[in-house]
């Protein structure tokens, strides 16, 4: 009677136990596909802000082309950089590289319009500007929450005991959006407009 | 024939169709300023406010005809500036509209209107002391003697109350033939000191009479040495309603739909500073709980409970958002996550000494990222250094709230302490610097392309 006593409580024991580590491993799991969609989630939302961008540049390009005969080349440069990106066979290395490159040829042209009056007091283009610099901002903002978002994302992948299940579900570690050298150089807008 | 609505159901309308307007439903925003233009008089204060936002939902909207037909409305209105906002944006519309040419009289007046105004630079507490020595020191002396007067009156009638209980004491035990104990002297202070209790209140009253008009005033002068701010001790009923709804837009203190039941403000400034437009004010929101209405309308034998006591401050962001963000001090409520669902999500942001000094909900990650630049991080965690104080931000609507709890009432004339020294004087230009400079310290006169 008494070991058979024991072994009820031995096995309501365990089926606690039992329940609390898999209420943890559910926990735990569920964390984890909660990190992983938090950065597609992340990723997706600067793909429409990239969209809305591509948008405006051929507004962009129409509007100033007219006035900045000499600039012709800075214009057929953001043309081409924005055809590149919409091609299908680029790789998402590939296209963060173009949007970045994409980022300053914009930011030059901006720059750029600064040497022409008639194009600053033109309604359109003002407009224009607040939408592209409205649109860089909220760039910037969403790449902010990617990076907290992978940066949340792989500690889970890192860290005792996410990291045991991170392994078995094949989970990889995710690129931080990382400014390059160029870009972490502050903008030398005199050479710009030479 | 106009419909009739209450102040208060008018103010729920404008702030739904603003709401509705700032939330990009334009079609709705229409509709209620459209209601809202039925029922209120030109002469309203919302007026010119409703006409103004229902043009833009009317742009917004595709309704280019009723827009420029509207805006034609408020071109000829009488009131001048109306007038201004009405040409200048009908020539947005309609790029055929000429303004009207300007008489060399009114021309210079126009350009004066139109000329950005300048930001305030802020004061040292040199440059305060020196104000105070040149054109505050009359002032303040003659509140320093009225102040040892009260202190004397005080004193003196405390002690004729002392005597007085006393020989009230010792007729009454004569007269009772009891003995007199202390407990008995007690009981028969207990009137005397009532009455002093009062006359302490009327003196203290009496004592506080000019002193805002003639110190804060001078003050908040002194700040805004442009002239751009006014400043009102106390305000009418249909502003405090303004602030209610403002308090309750602003969802610092609880959800949309919690309002506080009543609300006492002092001390409210009111202006531009550069190109933003600010409202601040010393406010009491208060929660009543049970009691009764009697024959007139008041409220009997209630509870209250305060809400929210300090500052409270509304300014129009430079930014344009949709969504929520609630900036709260990093305290140990603000972490409890479940009691701040309401809230939004909890936004997890990148400058360690901000995320150890405030907690951030919202209702978008980007959004909240977007407003909270950081710049804008940077800056409010120097402006909690400044504040020394717990500091509530929130991001709604287009507007940006700040409220800083007080737990005493600010900007009085201090009775313990001198008042021809500069410490009092410190405190309240310290204050009210903190607040009128909240635009240039969130730098919220920053609009790159207009």
């Amino acid at each position: 009677m008494t070991f058979l006593y024991t072994l009820f409580s031995l096995f309501i024991i365990t089926l606690f136990i039992g329940g609390i580590l898999f209420l943890i491993g559910v926990r735990i799991y569920n964390g984890l596909v909660y990190r992983k969609n938090q950065v597609s989630k992340s990723f997706s939302s600067i793909d429409v802000l990239l969209k809305k961008r591509w948008d405006l540049i051929p507004n962009l390009v129409a509007v100033v082309k007219n006035h900045m005969e000499f600039e012709q080349k800075t214009l057929a440069e953001i043309t081409r950089l924005r055809s590149q990106v919409m091609a299908d066979d680029v790789s998402e290395k590939q296209r963060l590289n173009l949007e970045n490159q994409i980022s300053r040829t914009v930011n030059k042209v901006v720059a750029l319009i600064e040497n022409y009056p008639e194009l600053k007091s033109d309604r359109h283009v003002d407009q224009l500007l607040a939408s592209l610099n409205e649109t860089e901002e909220q760039i910037s903002a969403a790449r902010r929450f990617y990076n907290t978002a992978v940066t949340d994302y792989n500690n889970a992948l890192e860290m005792f005991p996410t990291n045991l299940f991170a392994s078995k579900m094949r989970y990889q570690p995710k690129n931080l959006f990382v400014t390059t050298a160029e870009e972490r150089n502050n903008v030398n807008v005199g050479g710009l407009l030479n | 024939m106009k419909e009739s609505m209450s102040s208060e159901e008018i103010d729920r309308l404008y702030m739904q169709g603003d709401r509705c307007f700032h939330q990009g439903e334009f079609i709705t925003a229409v509709d209620k300023f459209e209601l809202l233009l039925q029922i209120i008089e030109p002469g309203d204060r919302l007026y010119f406010n409703t006409q103004r936002t229902l043009v833009k939902a009317y742009q917004q909207n595709q309704q280019l005809e009723k827009a420029i037909l509207l805006c034609q409305e408020i071109a000829a209105s009488g009131a001048i500036g109306d007038a201004m906002w009405g040409q200048t944006f009908l020539a947005k519309l309609d790029p055929d509209y000429q303004k009207p040419v300007a008489t060399s009289s009114d021309s210079d007046e126009t350009r004066v209107e139109t000329r950005p105004k300048p930001s305030l630079k802020p004061k040292t507490l040199a440059q305060f002391k020196r104000y105070c020595q040149n054109n505050l020191l009359g002032d303040l002396q003659e509140l320093e003697s009225k102040r040892k007067y009260t202190l004397a009156s005080m004193l003196i009638s405390g002690i004729l109350c002392l005597i007085l209980a006393g020989c009230f004491c010792l007729g009454l035990s004569n007269w009772l033939r009891v003995n007199t104990s202390f407990e008995f002297y007690l009981f028969c202070l207990v009137f005397p000191f009532t009455a002093w209790i009062l006359f302490c209140r009327s003196c203290i009253q009496v004592y506080g009479l000019g002193f805002k008009r003639n110190i804060i005033e001078n003050i908040v002068n002194f700040i805004d040495d442009h002239g751009q701010l006014e400043y009102a001790a106390h305000l009418f009923l249909e502003d405090k309603r303004r602030t209610i709804n403002s308090l309750t837009r602003s969802q610092i203190l609880g959800d949309a739909l919690s309002e506080p039941d009543d609300l006492e403000q002092e001390d409210c400034i009111y202006g531009r500073v550069g190109d933003t437009d600010l409202f601040f004010a010393e406010i009491t929101a208060k929660k009543i709980r049970g009691g009764h209405l009697d024959e007139l309308g008041m409220r009997q034998s209630n509870h209250e409970s305060i809400l929210f006591q300090g500052l409270f401050f509304e300014a129009k962001f430079a930014k344009s958002f949709n969504s929520r963000t609630f900036v709260m001090p990093n305290n140990f409520k603000q972490k409890l996550e479940p009691l701040n669902r309401w809230r939004g999500e909890l936004i997890k942001l990148e400058d360690p000494e901000f995320e150890r000094r405030f907690r951030v909900y919202g209702d978008s990650q980007i959004e909240s990222r977007y407003i909270l630049s950081t710049n804008l991080m940077n800056r409010l965690v120097e402006f909690n250094k400044k504040a020394k104080r717990k500091v509530y931000l929130s991001f709604v609507d287009g507007y940006v709230y700040l409220a800083i709890p007080y737990n005493y009432n600010l900007f009085e004339p201090k009775l313990w302490k001198n008042m021809t020294s500069f410490t009092p004087l410190k405190e309240y230009f310290q204050d009210l610097q903190l607040m009128i400079g909240t635009v240039e310290d969130l730098n919220l006169n920053r609009r790159i392309w207009g």
